[in-house]
């Protein structure tokens, strides 16, 4: 958790850096005083202490050096001669106390006679006493200590005589004087102890110490200590200092506490520092970002990210704004390139449409070396009806193919005047196009068969119907005068109809099938001009009302949604497709109406019959306009006809503009056929 | 008034005493008899052994009244001629003798030591010092 807040941060690990940085040394600087300093200041308070203990040693020894001096110089004056006169006149007594009292010190001067009488004294308590200087002996020494008393002994001799011993002067010297050298002040601790028998002169401390060394330093919980043992005469004896902990280390508990209170404001001010600048050095960033998820939503590359500083997040930002620039140079470039591309593809298909447009083979040779050379901008472009006559450059051939033997035949090349392709990509457009043109050359040639096949069938057609018309025209004209001729019986006049009748039906159905024909062979024209469709109508429905009435069917013809208007159109032709649509509605219809409808709107014209005749199956309905077709199953001798008439209306009304839609809800319930004229001129 | 009557007559009685008074140089019992001359040497020091024994003159302090009385009558030299004698004799190592508080110690310092001689009033002699030379004012 703690671990994801710093990974995902760079600001949490500035933060901490910084905080630990600034915080380390300083955390360094306390666990050292706290813990190095205390043993240093110890250690040099030691130091101290043994240095002045060596002082305090030495005074003590020039101390007692001083004194000696002081007995020997007394000793060799020459008033001790007086000792011969027992001082009578207390002039020594006079001079020891006279000394002692200079001295100030817990001390007593006293002479003793050779016989151990003390003859003179700075005390007067002690004249007359008898004092052995048996220690003296014993030691052999001018000097010893007995109990806590040191003595410093003189010979005295006879200033006339140094042979002559008078006595000795003996400095009885309490060494509780001893104390005048111990430091006595706060927090410093001092005292003379001699551990053998256990005397101590100063303050006493409740001190654990062995003496196990001429001088050593001990560390407590409450007092660092030194010891050492003092000089000659008083070897056996120890100087000891003792340091109260809390008056030596005050200065560093000072110190401490003083560290403690500054850590707390300096670790403020190292957060408050490191939060600020922290904020700053991730500022840019954070913006970086911004302007980055900005960028990356709208997509607009060219916004630029201002530099406000000179360090590494400004170069970071500039190259950012390099890299934006690329990018967006980059997708300029593409954009272009695609805008270029797409050009390209649509000169392409351009190019494809115009040579679609062409007719013949030379015309789409030309067009599309000229639309290549548009296209390529180049120059050098040839089409050779001969490889052979080719050597130098790239060429692509063109294949095309033979319908008759289903084989592909070489049918010439295209130079293209250049040595190599620049890639894989051009070679394939060079390809696309040469297999353009040579569908188009396929589909000229094959429309060119077909053109020709089909005007020869109408051809042949036509002919063949003028060769048939022309014999029947005889026949029909040679029985219509033989009907007429009046010795005929009945049965002959009969047979004759018949050949009238179905010479009649033939050359119908010749005319239709040259209509067809006229119509395919694109022969059939339209000869448009106002006329009244009401009227048009009117005379069909006239025309017609017979056949009906024949059959014994209600015909009836309504007109209540037309407004009279002039129509623009061929009136021949339309009332040849309303007959034929009436014809058949007649001819399918054995009983019931047929009603005969004209209407129109602003726009369409809409004519339409309905019949209750036979009805169709809706699937045949798209069978109905082929040429020469009648729905099988109504193919019964009863409904004559070449079954050309549907097909001929249809093709006729799309020369008018409009369109026959024939409806019908199954067999046997009748249809509705409706001639539909949209947008038609008025 | 009694007191300063006691005191008045004390001195009185001190001064009558003076008048008539005889002083004597002694030694310790063991010196032999030595001249008046000799004295002089000896407290001069320009004789410093007798008899293989070497002699200890002793005098008072410089302004008692008996010792400028021996110098005068004795030594017969002045305060300034003994105060040059030393003087010189001071580079020879020689140093004037050892003065002595009171009468009463050179008696006791003569009775102890052996070659010790001093004067003092004979009133204050005791049969325990040899005399060796008496004179009267």
């Amino acid at each position: 958790m703690i671990f994801d807040f710093y990974k995902k941060s760079l600001r949490n690990k500035l933060l901490s850096i910084f905080i630990i940085i600034g915080f380390l040394p300083f955390f360094i600087l306390l666990v050292y005083t706290l813990f190095l300093s205390e043993n240093k200041i110890a250690n040099k308070i030691i130091v101290e202490q043994f240095d002045r203990t060596e002082v305090v040693i030495k005074q003590i020894d020039n101390h007692i050096n001083a004194l000696q001096k002081e007995i020997n110089f007394l000793g060799s004056l020459e008033l001790m001669d007086d000792l011969l006169a027992d001082d009578i006149d207390k002039r020594i007594s006079r001079l020891l106390t006279q000394k002692a009292e200079d001295l100030n010190l817990q001390l007593t001067f006293f002479v003793v006679g050779e016989d151990s009488i003390i003859i003179a004294s700075s005390d007067k308590e002690y004249l007359q006493k008898t004092y052995d200087l048996k220690k003296e002996k014993e030691l052999n020494n001018s000097i010893y200590i007995e109990d806590t008393l040191l003595y410093i002994c003189s010979k005295i001799n006879a200033s006339f005589d140094a042979t002559k011993t008078l006595g000795t002067l003996v400095l009885q010297y309490n060494l509780k004087n001893l104390d005048l050298f111990l430091t006595h002040q706060d927090g410093v601790h001092s005292y003379i102890i001699n551990p053998k028998i256990a005397f101590l002169i100063g303050e006493e401390l409740a001190l654990d110490v062995s003496f196990a060394n001429d001088e050593n330093s001990i560390i407590n919980h409450q007092y660092v200590v030194v010891y050492k043992h003092l000089l000659s005469i008083l070897q056996d004896w120890y100087i000891v200092y003792a340091v109260d902990k809390s008056v030596a280390l005050e200065f560093l508990y000072d110190f401490m506490r003083f560290m403690l209170y500054i850590s707390v404001l300096i670790i403020a001010l190292i957060i408050y520092l490191s939060v600020k600048h922290s904020k700053e050095i991730v500022k840019p960033i954070e913006e970086l970002t911004t302007i980055i998820n900005d960028i990356t939503t709208t997509h607009n590359y060219s916004k630029r990210i201002e530099v406000t500083s000179q360090d590494e997040i400004a170069i970071l930002t500039h190259s950012f704004n390099h890299m934006l620039q690329t990018t967006s140079s980059a997708l300029n470039e593409l954009e272009e390139e695609n805008k270029r591309r797409l050009k390209r593809f649509t000169q392409l298909i351009e190019i494809f449409n115009t040579i679609i447009q062409t007719i013949s083979e030379e015309e789409c040779m030309d067009v599309s070396i000229q639309e290549i050379k548009k296209l390529t901008d180049k120059e050098n472009l040839y089409f050779v009806k001969d490889r052979d006559m080719i050597d130098t450059t790239k060429y692509i051939d063109l294949y095309v193919t033979d319908f008759e033997n289903q084989t592909k035949i070489y049918f010439g090349s295209i130079e293209l005047g250049i040595n190599t392709f620049a890639d894989k990509n051009e070679k394939d457009f060079y390809n696309s196009i040469a297999s353009m043109i040579t569908l188009q050359l396929d589909r000229i040639r094959l429309i060119q068969r077909t053109l020709s096949v089909s005007n020869a069938k109408s051809a042949f057609i036509s002919n063949m119907s003028h060769e048939l018309r022309t014999p029947l025209n005889a026949i029909i004209g040679f029985a219509q005068f033989m009907i007429a001729y009046e010795e005929l019986n009945e049965e002959q006049q009969d047979t004759l109809g018949n050949i009238e009748s179905s010479a009649q039906y033939l050359l119908s159905m010749i005319n239709e099938i040259l209509d067809i024909a006229k119509i395919e062979a694109g022969k059939m024209e339209a000869h448009m001009k106002d006329i009244d469709v009401l009227e048009l109508l009117q005379e069909t429905y006239d025309m017609l009302s017979p056949l009906a009435y024949d059959k014994d069917l209600k015909f009836e013809f309504i007109f209540n949604n037309f407004k009279p208007e002039n129509y623009y159109t061929d009136p021949k032709m339309l009332k040849q497709i309303v007959i034929n649509l009436i014809s058949n509605a007649i001819k399918f219809t054995q009983e019931g109406t047929i009603v005969l409808e004209l209407a129109n709107d602003d726009k369409n014209l809409k004519i339409s019959i309905q019949d209750t005749g036979i009805g169709i199956d809706n699937k045949d309905i798209p069978q109905l306009f082929n040429d020469f077709t009648q729905v099988e199953n109504v193919m019964q001798k009863k409904h004559k006809g070449t079954g050309l008439g549907l097909s001929i209306s249809k093709k006729m009304a799309e020369i008018l503009g409009a369109n026959i839609q024939i409806y019908s809800k199954g067999l046997g319930c009748g249809t509705k056929t409706t001639l539909l004229f949209t947008k038609i001129s008025k | 008034m009694v007191g300063v009557l006691k005191i008045i007559v004390s001195s009185l009685l001190v001064s009558s005493l003076s008048l008539a008074s005889e002083y004597v140089v002694i030694a310790n019992k063991n010196m032999k008899n030595i001249s008046k001359a000799q004295i002089k040497a000896i407290f001069l020091k320009k004789i410093t052994v007798i008899d293989e024994t070497n002699v200890v003159p002793l005098s008072l302090q410089a302004r008692d009244s008996l010792r400028m009385k021996f110098e005068k009558d004795v030594l017969r030299m002045s305060f300034t001629r003994l105060k040059t004698h030393w003087t010189k004799q001071h580079y020879k190592g020689l140093r004037p003798p050892i003065s002595m508080q009171s009468q009463q110690s050179i008696l006791a310092f003569v009775k102890k030591v052996e070659g010790a001689i001093g004067y003092i009033n004979a009133d204050n002699l005791d049969a325990d010092v040899k005399v060796i030379y008496r004179w009267e004012d």
